[in-house]
């Protein structure tokens, strides 16, 4: 007889469907697990064994066979232990297949029967509403899985023996809560900033555009302390925002105790990350930085001490939204919409462009430095600020009576003028004006006469190049729309062309 | 005292012989039939078949001094090779579809009794395990 039992497996952040078979048949006793299965798979039969014998069930000794459908897809985890061992309980005729053939099952197993926490509990539980089927899956996964809808029957318990009780109507599980993370009030706030008013601007641009943020600045300007500061002044996520963050943060284990957040993702690698941990991949395919900022914010701090490789994989994430991970073994695409947020010291000594400063290595000591970023990735960031020192006298002022939740309204405001728009133009797919570009860019951001007159002028000028011209565009785009104007003004023309840097940004970059 | 060639074999090869003697009338007395005994072909060597019922059971008899050096001798090599033996047997002595198969192994060690362990192992069928 062989017993069915559905499970998953992951590629990306997306939930495939695995069958899992399991023959007992007569012949030398022999337990082998077939179909693709890696180390932790195979080990599993051993967490089985142990698992049955400690609720009491010893293994028949026949020759049970699993096998692992679709048998070419390589499976990978710690997962596949629940599964095993419900299919073998319904082989030897435990549990009866009506009972299996209702859920998806995920879960590892203790040597003593518990069932413990697995990754991708969300991923499984949405595949498993596809299929119409419930969810069987540890006890602490249970609050993270019934996000994924009302109707997804949801089964948690703790321990083999649990579950065996509930099939037999002894002990009923009940559905766990669904929980949302607390909305603690711990973020840092804007308001602990003193000063530096154009640089709290174009963090509110930043903010309401989705765009991508440089700050150029010496040490101790607040260049870090700025861009900590900007996911309180980003608008939460929307349920479907949330649903796909989540399952990201769900199949990379991020998840505490299952409960899922409204905030956006902040990730700050640190500049001695490899391009692995950034784009993501491995000899398993594990998502990077770039995928676990989806949505949310990518700071990079001292950006010109990442390795170039590094810096140049950035690129294509950043034009297309997602990260194509491509090995031998896998070729996976994880979503990797991020903004971001990068800071840099002028040169090496860090105070270049300084009145009264000179690098002892004179001009070089710059140009070498911001050499190391290239102009195609430059090309990407919509606006570049310089954060010059804080004047003494700011220090000593009271703090500031605007805050983060003043910002963070008209943010919100923007943001939804913006998605407002896109839906009138047919495009609900966008969401902030970053993801706008040429013919729809054109369309709409087209500046009233004065405003094309300034732009024309500055393009001529300062020998913009047809991205830079877009970029203006986009950028005083996303200024009109936290005015609330409508269209595009001479003055937000001229708002967006101050955040374009200074000469080295032009130098790289035009 | 002087040893004649046939009390030359090694000590060890003794104890064991004495020790399947011993094993074979344990389970004798357990109500098992012997089907073979010392089963040797190419693949490996089988110390006890015994049957009872529907089932088949092959022996590995180990005699130590303490009871849990006898445990620790039934090694993964030797395991494989009674596998080995046993679908050999198989093959020669078919069990029919409803036999039951199983590996048992007879542990014997000074002042205690004989432990009898039913399903001590499986036959390793991984594809490196042949």
């Amino acid at each position: 007889m062989v017993a069915h039992v559905r499970t998953v497996a992951f590629h990306g952040v997306e939930a495939v469907e695995v069958d899992v078979q399991v023959q007992v048949a007569p012949g030398l006793p022999a337990f082998t697990i077939v179909g693709l299965p890696d180390k932790a798979v195979a080990e599993s039969r051993e967490r089985v064994r142990a698992a049955l014998g400690a609720i009491g069930l010893a293994l028949p000794p026949k020759r049970i066979t699993v096998n692992l459908a679709p048998a070419d897809l390589p499976k990978e985890g710690s997962h596949f232990d629940v599964p095993i061992a419900l299919g073998l309980l319904g082989a030897i005729g435990v549990i009866s297949s009506e009972f299996l053939d209702r859920f998806v099952v995920v879960g590892e197993l203790s040597l003593d029967g518990s069932i413990n926490a697995v990754i991708g509990s969300l991923p499984a539980a949405i595949c498993a509403n596809a299929l119409g089927r419930g969810l069987i899956c540890p006890r602490q996964a249970g609050p993270e899985a019934v996000w994924a809808g009302e109707d997804v029957e949801v089964l948690a318990p703790g321990s083999l023996i649990q579950l065996i009780n509930h099939y037999k109507g002894t002990q009923m599980l009940s559905r766990p809560e669904p929980e949302l993370e607390a909305a603690g009030p711990d973020l840092p706030d804007l308001c602990d900033i003193k000063g530096q008013e154009t640089a709290k601007r174009a963090l509110e641009v930043t903010a309401a555009g989705g765009h991508n943020l440089l700050l150029n600045g010496p040490p101790g300007a607040g260049k870090s302390m700025l861009a900590r500061r900007l996911p309180s002044i980003l608008p939460v996520l929307d349920p479907s925002e949330m649903l796909e963050v989540s399952m990201i943060s769900s199949i990379a284990g991020e998840l505490r105790n299952g409960r899922i957040s409204r905030r956006r993702p902040f990730r700050d690698p640190h500049h001695s990350a490899s391009p692995a941990a950034i784009i993501g991949g491995g000899t398993r395919a594990k998502p990077g930085e770039v995928t676990l900022a989806h949505l949310g914010v990518l700071f990079l701090d001292e950006l010109p001490e990442f390795s170039p490789q590094v810096l140049e994989a950035l690129r294509q994430p950043m034009e297309s939204g997602s990260a194509v991970v491509a090995r031998a073994n896998h070729h996976v695409t994880y979503p990797a919409r991020f903004q971001l947020v990068a800071a840099m010291n002028p040169c090496r000594c860090g105070h270049a462009g300084e009145p009264g400063h000179t690098c002892r290595r004179g001009e070089r000591c710059a140009s070498d430095y911001q050499a190391r970023l290239s102009g195609p990735l430059l090309d990407r960031i919509d606006l570049r600020i310089t954060v010059p020192q804080v004047a003494v006298g700011d220090l000593s002022l009271p703090a500031p009576r605007e805050g983060s939740a003043q910002v963070a309204a008209r943010v919100a405001a923007a943001r939804r003028a913006q998605a407002e728009r896109f839906a009138q133009i047919g495009r609900p797919d966008l969401r902030v004006n970053a993801q706008a570009d040429g013919a729809l860019l054109e369309a709409i951001a087209k500046p009233d006469d004065p405003g094309c007159k300034l732009l024309n002028d500055a393009a001529r000028a300062m020998k913009l190049s047809a991205r830079g011209y877009h970029r203006v565009l986009r950028v005083a785009r996303t200024v009109a729309d936290l005015r609330q104007g409508g269209q595009v003004r001479r003055i937000d023309i001229a708002e967006a062309l101050s955040y374009r840097g200074a000469s080295m940004s032009q130098r790289l970059a035009a | 005292m002087s040893r004649g060639r046939k009390t030359a074999a090694p000590t060890s090869y003794r104890t064991g012989l004495r020790g399947e003697v011993f094993a074979r009338w344990f389970l004798r007395a357990k109500g098992y039939r012997v089907l073979a005994r010392r089963f040797r072909c190419p693949a490996g060597e089988i110390d006890l078949i015994v049957r009872r019922g529907r089932t088949i059971a092959f022996v590995e008899v180990k005699a130590r001094p303490e009871r849990e050096q006898a445990a620790y001798a039934v090694t993964a090599r030797q395991r494989r090779r009674i596998a080995r033996a046993a679908a050999v047997w198989c093959a020669q002595n078919p069990p029919g579809p409803n036999g039951v198969l199983r590996f048992d192994v007879v542990l014997l060690a000074r002042r205690s009794l004989p432990l009898h362990m039913r399903a001590a192992f499986e036959a390793d069928l991984s594809p490196g395990g042949w």
